[in-house]
């Protein structure tokens, strides 16, 4: 892999084509102006990277301590690479039921690796977080489409309770509202956009409903039910939705009318026990809406790279969520979902975190639990998990200073161009080191 | 008569139990009991280790005590015979079961009874989420024997059965009975939102109050007095699981659905309450 040493030079360059992780748009066109390793200037960069400023969008890797104490520690103590790499194999060779956690935060190349661990390790592999909404594919599949085509051919966008404007702030330019595409030549005008629900931007909107907070699965399902000629109660369904049922049906025909319609969702909006449901409901209702029309399912997925985590654990394991591999082989993982609920149970005896910071929102006893057992954490910043850890790696920051391959929230493969030079090895050669240590362990 | 395991071990690491089910002690001294093995996360070590190992080995009936929660797959597979569980028990309980009977004084974690085909299984405390329901990956969920909660259940109970019967005394969460194909499921407390939406088949009695939000692709039908209600409660008194005096003489509502897929389902909410 590939880190950005090549940038330290004291003269300014100009870094092109540069993706930006920052959120599931994974834009590929940032222009980075680099004057003695450090980005002074971005250009075509969003609120997410110029609002806030360069400086606080990507700190300053010099100023923190644990970069002076060395950048790879065993227990605070500054040692080797290798010294570092053979600790980590032996612990999770050790440890009964290891937790991996944090495969989303890195490089497919790292990814790849990672499960190569988690198996060699017989340990539990968590899931990118929204993996429970791709256990709705399981169920209903997925009709989906890459932005571009979005971009070309969709004059209905429906944006079903998210606000892309805030969460993927570039999303509407470059993909969904304002795109100017082959077939929509005059953008946004060119486009009819619907707004749902209390979190979509009705300001951006041609027609704007309300679903009262929670009943996003009423919804989904009443707009199958209608589109399907089905007969309704008018009053039930205002009581499930809380919009009478001539609005649903006037939204209906907007949609009938389309040539080609986007459902754009954000799944992390939802509550953790019904994101499946909801998730679920739109996906069915994007297959009936393609018997009147053609109509895709976009999901907006969070930053770093869950749709990489996604693909790589179901294409090497099977399943796309969590993945217990202590049996031997992959089996799906159906107990504890989320890391907090990890360390209230207790359930593992050792930990490899990936940029992963648990301890930030755990309780005070789970925060000490997760100190006391042996803990691995490759990060390109200090954290409060890094801190206690056993063994501390720090590594080149992805979308900075290394290269690889990450994945759009539609499954196209993108590359990473480094624009800062750091000098830290990048989560790919420290795991394949630590893959490679252990199965010479295991032998 | 009964083979008694107690757990020693205070740990919190998944103890994976699979496979240790009566017909697989039936014939074995203590000493080969105590050879089982048992899978701690990675490691396969012994049921004695972690396991105190008392009573008489018939091959039909076994107790387990001690604070299981860290136990998995307890009775899963489990085909004959009967089980019985001191305590609150960890996740995938009776997962599988095709007979016999499991009995659990305490809660029970997600996954207890999913993909059920016989048996009996009876949790005197409450039920994670996913009870009876498919396994990951899987279309259909419980397809035959009973399950009964004593307490409440969590998201997904039922969701995707296909036969059987289950009983909540308490309430349930969300997407109760979802994606049914058939099967029977009575909830005496109150149901959580998306109910029995995509059944296609399946009876859903939903007794202690109605359904927070019917799902509007039910139709509203009748209002009767099921017949087959008396003889459900007679089935469940015998197994002493007693519900409301006069439940089953009630009048009921009768919704039919879901009409996004066969339609064929029916949701029982009694009327009295259905009004209010």
């Amino acid at each position: 892999m590939v880190t950005a040493a090549r940038l330290s030079t004291d003269r300014t360059t100009t870094v092109r084509e540069v993706t930006c992780v920052r959120c599931g748009c994974l834009c590929d066109d940032l222009v980075v102006h680099v004057k003695g390793g450090v980005a002074t200037q971005f250009d075509n960069g969003c609120a997410l990277v110029k609002g806030v400023g360069a400086a606080e969008a990507y700190p300053s890797l010099a100023d923190d301590a644990a970069t002076k104490n060395g950048p790879v520690l065993i227990r605070g103590r500054p040692v080797t690479l290798e010294e570092a790499t053979d600790e980590a194999a032996r612990i999770l060779m050790a440890a009964d039921f290891p937790w991996i956690d944090g495969i989303a935060n890195t490089t497919v190349e790292a990814q790849r690796v990672l499960v190569n661990v988690a198996r060699l390790s017989r340990g539990l592999l968590s899931g990118p977080p929204g993996a429970s909404s791709f256990e709705a594919v399981l169920t209903s599949g997925m009709v989906s489409a890459t932005l571009g085509e979005v971009k070309n051919r969709a004059d209905l966008v429906v944006l079903w309770n998210c606000n892309p404007s805030v969460t993927h702030p570039r999303h509407f330019e470059r993909y969904s509202i304002d795109a100017i595409g082959r077939w929509t030549p005059n953008g946004r005008t060119d486009r009819n956009v619907i707004a749902l629900g209390a979190n979509a931007p009705h300001d951006r909107a041609d027609e704007s409903m309300a679903i009262v907070e929670g009943r996003d699965f009423e919804a989904a399902w009443t707009l199958r039910a209608v589109l399907s000629g089905l007969s309704l109660d008018p009053h039930r369904v205002e009581q499930a939705t809380g919009t009478p049922l001539e609005r649903w049906m006037a939204l209906a025909q907007t949609i009938r009318k389309a040539r080609y319609a986007a459902i754009l969702h954000d799944s992390s909006v939802h509550p953790l026990d019904t994101v499946e449901h909801v998730t679920r409901a739109i996906q069915d209702l994007v297959v009936a809406l393609n018997h009147v029309t053609a109509c895709v399912y976009i999901p907006l997925v969070g930053g770093g790279n869950p749709t990489g985590a996604e693909q790589i654990t179901a294409w090497s394991t099977g399943f796309a969520g969590a993945v217990d591999f202590s049996s031997g082989r992959a089996l799906p993982w159906r107990g504890e979902k989320t890391p907090r609920d990890i360390l209230r149970t207790r359930c593992v005896d050792a930990a490899l975190l990936i940029a992963s910071d648990p301890m930030a929102d755990a309780l005070p006893d789970d925060w000490q639990w997760l100190g006391h057992i042996p803990t691995i954490v490759l990060s390109p910043r200090p954290t409060s998990t890094s801190a206690s850890a056993a063994v501390s790696f720090r590594t080149a920051e992805i979308g900075r200073s290394v290269s690889g391959t990450v994945f759009r929230s539609d499954g196209v493969a993108l590359p990473l161009r480094p624009w800062e030079s750091c000098g830290h090895p990048s989560d790919f050669d420290v795991l394949e080191a630590i893959r490679r240590r252990m199965t010479e362990l295991a032998r | 008569m009964t083979l008694s395991l107690t757990l020693r071990s205070d740990g919190t690491l998944p103890i994976d139990v699979q496979g240790l089910l009566p017909e697989r002690f039936a014939g074995l001294s203590h000493d080969e009991v105590a050879r089982l093995p048992v899978r701690i996360g990675k490691r396969v070590v012994d049921l004695g280790e972690v396991f105190g190992i008392s009573g008489d080995n018939d091959g039909q009936s076994v107790a387990w005590e001690g604070d299981l929660r860290s136990v998995v797959n307890l009775g899963a597979g489990m085909s004959h015979g009967a089980m019985t569980v001191d305590g609150s028990v960890g996740r995938d309980a009776g997962r599988g079961m095709t007979g016999g009977r499991l009995e659990i004084s305490g809660d029970a974690a997600s996954g207890a009874g999913s993909g059920m085909r016989g048996g009996m299984l009876r949790i005197r405390g409450d039920v994670g989420d996913r009870a009876a329901a498919a396994d990951p990956g899987h279309r259909h969920g419980m397809s035959g024997g009973c399950l009964l909660v004593e307490g409440s259940a969590g998201i997904d109970l039922a969701r995707g059965i296909r036969r059987g019967l289950v009983v909540v005394r308490g309430s349930c969460g969300a997407g109760a009975m979802m994606d049914a194909t058939a099967g029977t499921v009575i909830v005496l407390g109150e149901c959580g939102p998306h109910l029995a939406a995509g059944m296609r088949r399946g009876t859903l009695i939903c007794l202690g109050s109605p359904p927070s939000t019917m799902m509007p692709t039910f139709v509203a039908g009748r209002i009767s007095r099921p017949p087959f209600l008396s003889l459900l409660a007679a089935e469940l008194n015998r197994w002493n699981f007693d519900l409301p005096p006069g439940w089953a003489c009630g009048a009921f509502r009768q919704y039919h659905g879901d009409m996004l897929t066969l339609g064929l389902g029916e949701v029982f909410v009694p009327e009295a309450v259905e009004s209010a």
